[in-house]
């Protein structure tokens, strides 16, 4: 009865809180919120998807606002789309909402997410702990990162891509701990999950390799070799069916499968490389000679606005000693003993890494952007790593308690005292 | 035998029982708290964030003035975000006068410098000055001077595109300007103000989708859940610990850390000034 009770309050604070950061953030004071918001509402009006530099708005993407700064930037009418089907739907089906305010309605389905998540987060918790102060921690941990509540809270791709990389990570993790079976059902869900991922955001891709690799290990359980090859095949339709028919409009409509190079032309010729673009930093600039360690490792936590409202430093400091207090309790001898798989802390790894050199390839590739958001579909692995390397630190009750209490009630202290900030900035 | 002790002698129904007691007591200091609410304040803020923004960089042939009402007793400071220009490093002082009267010319009360190499693009910095316990409706002046070369200048105030701050004018060298230097008056004040202050700054400014009366049902609902999930914790914290020594172990941690805490954020504030005159 009282687990039921603790599900409800965390649905029902992680809800209230999100569509109350919702209410609070004035319209498009949220990254591209505006080119996201904007292809959501031309689905919503006119029942197709948009042709990019066709479409109205759908080649440079414009808001633009007399006395107040305007902003442009490419649209992302070529991106996978089904944050924005979602939000269309939202704007079509809420009531009540004139056209002034659609951008409600489609941030409105970003904090229905957040009840999913929270849902999904605490399925997954009982997955990787075994004791319930780990697996509350881990709990809270996750779902009162600023930077998720911020997350949920406005039109965005980011927040369907945190949803279904969670989704995915769980499956993993069971596939792996070997608590789902590989059937021909779950083959189906499993291919169903990772295509609809294909459709929301890039940085969500790190897992198809190594949920390829997984499953086909895991396949290997299977004995009768026809039945293994009937579940890959159903793994690999599902995963084409839901997500083929996006990369293969742009292929035909923009002659690339990903549509990124329109994209990345029409940035280019709003905002001329001469400080962007291709090769213009190396990998040892971006490491060594910029600060984009630290500014990816506050952007992860808490930043807000287009980036620009951040928290006292010292809270951001505090978080790495928490960070480096994890990263000790994870290489601790006597941490064998933890209620956490060794297996999924590998798989957390390899996550991270991959996640990592993904960021890093953008930056280095396309343009300098260190934004702690495109971690996000690997966010529920590094909240585990943290979770898992502060329990390790000890294995005296008192202790443990302790930590209990300061991570999950020093997290909630910064999301109130984050939406303090907001407010404080915004009125 | 303390709280904790009894609660661990109660049996689990019993337990919840009690939680359910402590969560209506809860929901009531939530409530009483959501009244602050109904108890309007001045706002002050003069942040210009949407707005498109101008950059002077401060050197000895420009200098910046802006003028600004006291909203309330109290002013102990200002916050003020810069732009940087370049990298060289020159003093920038920071004046703050009060007008008397009308006829009068402004009276300087502090004035404070600091080094341009201190500052970072686009971040707010806090000024602090004595208290001003009769700052309320008072007309001040703030003025931004640096005695440096024009190619050497490198701070800049930002000053906004447009008016928005109604009881002030932003001048440079003495010329009135269309907008207003970005900053942000700070005040001594107490804790039921301050939480009023901010409650009040939704309640009467945005967000303006919903009305008065629901917004306060969502902050009452917020706040409540967020208070069950609090005695959650608690609970659940409680509930892992078997032992009364172990209880106070955690408790005096706990009370430890948020000395410790306490110290270190009631430590004398240091301002930016680098000296004060």
């Amino acid at each position: 009865m009282f687990k039921k009770l603790g599900i409800f309050i965390f649905v029902l604070a992680v809800f209230l809180n999100t569509l109350f950061w919702a209410l609070v953030i004035p319209y498009n004071d949220a990254p591209d919120e505006y080119t996201h918001f904007e292809v959501a509402r031309f689905i919503a009006l006119n029942n197709r998807f948009p042709i990019f530099g066709q479409d109205e708005n759908m080649g440079v993407s414009k808001y633009e606002k007399i006395g107040f700064r305007a902003y442009y930037n490419a649209s992302y009418s070529s991106m996978p789309p089904l944050a924005y089907m979602v939000q269309a739907l939202a704007i079509k089906i809420i009531p009540g909402m004139n056209e002034e305010n659609y951008f409600l309605s489609a941030r409105i389905s970003s904090v229905f997410l957040s009840i999913i998540f929270v849902l999904l987060v605490i399925k997954l918790s009982a997955v990787l702990f075994s004791k319930p102060l780990t697996q509350t921690t881990f709990a809270i941990f996750t779902l009162f990162i600023p930077q998720v509540t911020f997350t949920f809270s406005y039109v965005n791709s980011d927040a369907l891509a945190l949803v279904l990389s969670t989704t995915v990570f769980y499956w993993l993790v069971c596939f792996w701990q070997e608590k789902i079976k590989i059937t021909g059902k779950n083959s189906l869900l499993f291919g169903v999950i990772l295509g609809l991922t294909a459709l929301t955001r890039y940085n969500a891709f790190v897992y198809f390799p190594l949920a390829l690799i997984v499953y086909l290990i895991k396949l290997k359980v299977v004995k009768n070799l026809k039945k293994r090859f009937k579940y890959l095949s159903i793994v690999i339709l599902s995963f084409i069916l839901p997500s083929g028919w996006w990369y293969l409009r742009n292929l035909i409509l923009y002659r690339d499968p990903l549509g990124t190079r329109k994209f990345w032309e029409t940035i280019h010729m709003l905002y001329p490389p001469e400080n962007i673009g291709q090769n213009f930093y190396t990998l040892t600039y971006i490491l060594f000679k910029t600060n984009w360690f630290w500014q990816n490792f506050k952007t992860f936590w808490a930043a807000f606005g287009w980036n620009y409202i951040l928290l006292p430093e010292n809270f951001y400091r505090f978080l790495l000693l928490i960070s480096f207090l994890a990263i000790t309790g994870l290489l601790k001898k006597s941490n064998q003993e933890q209620p956490f798989s060794k297996k999924s802390l590998f798989l957390c790894l390899l996550l991270v890494s991959f996640s990592f050199l993904l960021s890093l390839w953008q930056s280095f590739k396309f343009a300098f952007q260190a934004q702690g958001r495109y971690f996000f579909p690997v966010l529920v692995p590094i909240s585990f790593m943290v979770t898992a390397g502060l329990f390790g630190l000890s294995q005296k009750r008192w202790q443990q308690t302790f930590i209990f209490l300061i991570i999950s009630m020093g997290i909630m202290f910064l999301n109130i005292f984050s939406l303090f900030t907001l407010i404080s900035v915004y009125y | 035998m303390g709280v904790i002790g009894r609660l661990m002698k109660l049996n689990r129904m019993a337990f919840i029982k009690k939680i359910n007691l402590l969560l209506v007591g809860l929901v009531i200091l939530v409530l009483s708290g959501t009244v602050l609410f109904l108890i309007k304040v001045d706002l002050s803020e003069n942040l210009f964030i949407h707005h498109s923004e101008k950059t002077y960089s401060l050197n000895r042939e420009l200098m910046v003035d802006q003028t600004f009402v006291g909203s309330r007793g109290g002013l102990r400071g200002v916050d003020l975000r810069f732009k940087k220009t370049n990298d060289s490093n020159h003093p920038v002082r920071l004046h703050l006068k009060r007008k008397t009267a009308d006829f009068q010319e402004p009276i300087e009360l502090f004035s404070g410098e600091f080094n341009a190499s201190q500052i970072e693009n686009d971040k707010f910095y806090r000024f602090y000055f004595p208290i001003l316990n009769d700052s309320r409706n008072g007309k001040f002046t703030f003025s931004l001077a640096a005695g440096t070369s024009t190619e050497s200048a490198s701070v800049s105030p930002i000053i906004s595109g447009i008016d928005i701050y109604l009881e002030g004018n932003a001048f440079i060298n003495g010329k009135l300007q269309a907008g207003d230097v970005i900053f942000n008056p700070v005040y001594q004040v107490s804790l039921p103000r301050f939480l009023s202050y901010y409650l009040n700054k939704i309640a009467f400014a945005k967000p303006k989708t919903l009305g008065k009366v629901s917004l306060v049902v969502l902050v009452f609902c917020l706040g409540a859940s967020f208070a069950a999930l609090f005695f959650y914790l608690v609970y659940q914290a409680i509930s892992f610990l078997k032992v009364k020594k172990e209880i106070l172990k955690v408790v005096f941690l706990f009370v430890l850390f948020f000395v410790s805490l306490l110290i270190l954020y009631y430590r004398p504030k240091v301002s930016f000034f680098l000296n004060q005159t």
